[in-house]
């Protein structure tokens, strides 16, 4: 199973930064100035701040519309309904900003096991890296999602 | 995490986070341990709240607002995504620190935040150093509690320019 696992290539699609989405994100966050000023004195309405949390809904740009669990799934991999959620990390090499489209890379990044009183746990860590035109990394998002024994 | 410090802003009553924002007066540089930012209430927490942000992510896990579907499914009643509790979070510190200073954000879901849950916010000071070029970098631990006394959301972030 772990060999089928990393057969599930990286899936790398174009995420652009839509100044709406960035609004609609920070209004439906309960944030009522989606545009407050940036550090670097920009603060002007046309160009809006991505909500951080807004990185872990790029999938929905990709190819099949799957954030990385839900391809193992697919595949029958992974069972959804023995799944949970476990961390989420961000780290922001840099802001995002409306306007800007990003390269984004999905992939399985580690798997390991933990024996527990209950059985074993099986721990999935996904990779998200965003990076800008030039390449440069902008974003890593670490998603953990736990799968309980059978 | 009660707000001590002399590093704290003054509290935030209910309202918006334009309010927090323009109370965020400090440099990160003048941030100690213990400094902390000032407590943001949120909610009580609506089916309208979850169907808005379903519709900005686009998940529509009925979960999250087919209720007779979760109460099937062994649950009291719907509960929010996790991605809302932590997307909240995240909204705060950018109002409290400024929009481009939060560097990292790490969230562990630690119980459902129910419909009528009011939260409360909170965040302080573990560390601060040099990081990057030069610039002065601040660790918080963080923790979403709600009404009802629970943990919801615990967590850790960073601030400060990036580099």
């Amino acid at each position: 199973m772990d060999k089928e696992l990393w057969n599930v290539p990286p899936v790398t699609f174009s995420f652009p930064v839509e100044w709406g989405k960035c609004r609609e994100f920070a209004l439906a966050l309960l944030d009522e100035d989606p545009g407050r000023p940036q550090a670097d004195g920009g603060s002007s309405p046309s160009v809006l701040p991505m909500p951080p949390i807004m990185a872990t809904c790029a999938f929905r740009y990709s190819p099949d519309n799957m954030p990385p669990s839900a391809r193992l799934v697919e595949r029958g991999l992974v069972d959804r309904a023995r799944m949970l959620q476990g961390g989420l990390e961000f780290e922001f090499h840099r802001p995002m900003r409306s306007g800007e489209t990003l390269t984004v890379t999905d992939r399985l990044d580690r798997v390991h096991d933990k024996q527990t009183s209950k059985g074993t746990l099986r721990f999935l860590e996904f990779e998200t890296l965003f990076r800008s035109a030039d390449g440069e990394l902008v974003c890593t998002v670490r998603t953990t999602n736990i799968e309980r024994g059978s | 995490m009660a707000s001590s410090s002399a590093q704290s802003v003054p509290p935030t009553s209910n309202a918006g986070l334009r309010e927090l924002s323009e109370l965020a007066v400090f440099r990160i540089e003048d941030l100690t341990v213990g400094s902390v930012m000032p407590d943001r209430r949120v909610g009580p927490i609506t089916q309208e709240h979850l169907i808005r942000f379903a519709g900005a992510g686009g998940d529509f896990n009925r979960f999250h607002y087919d209720a007779e579907f979760v109460r099937s499914r062994g649950f009291k009643g719907v509960f929010a995504q996790g991605l809302f509790t932590a997307g909240i979070l995240g909204q705060v510190l950018s109002a409290w620190a400024g929009s481009d200073m939060l560097r990292k954000l790490k969230v562990r879901f630690a119980e459902p935040v129910w419909l009528g849950d009011e939260l409360v916010y909170s965040a302080v000071v573990t560390r601060t150093y040099t990081a990057g070029a030069g610039q002065t970098w601040a660790d918080m631990d963080c923790v979403v509690t709600s009404d009802a006394g629970r943990q919801v959301l615990t967590g850790s972030a960073s601030i400060g320019a990036a580099g």
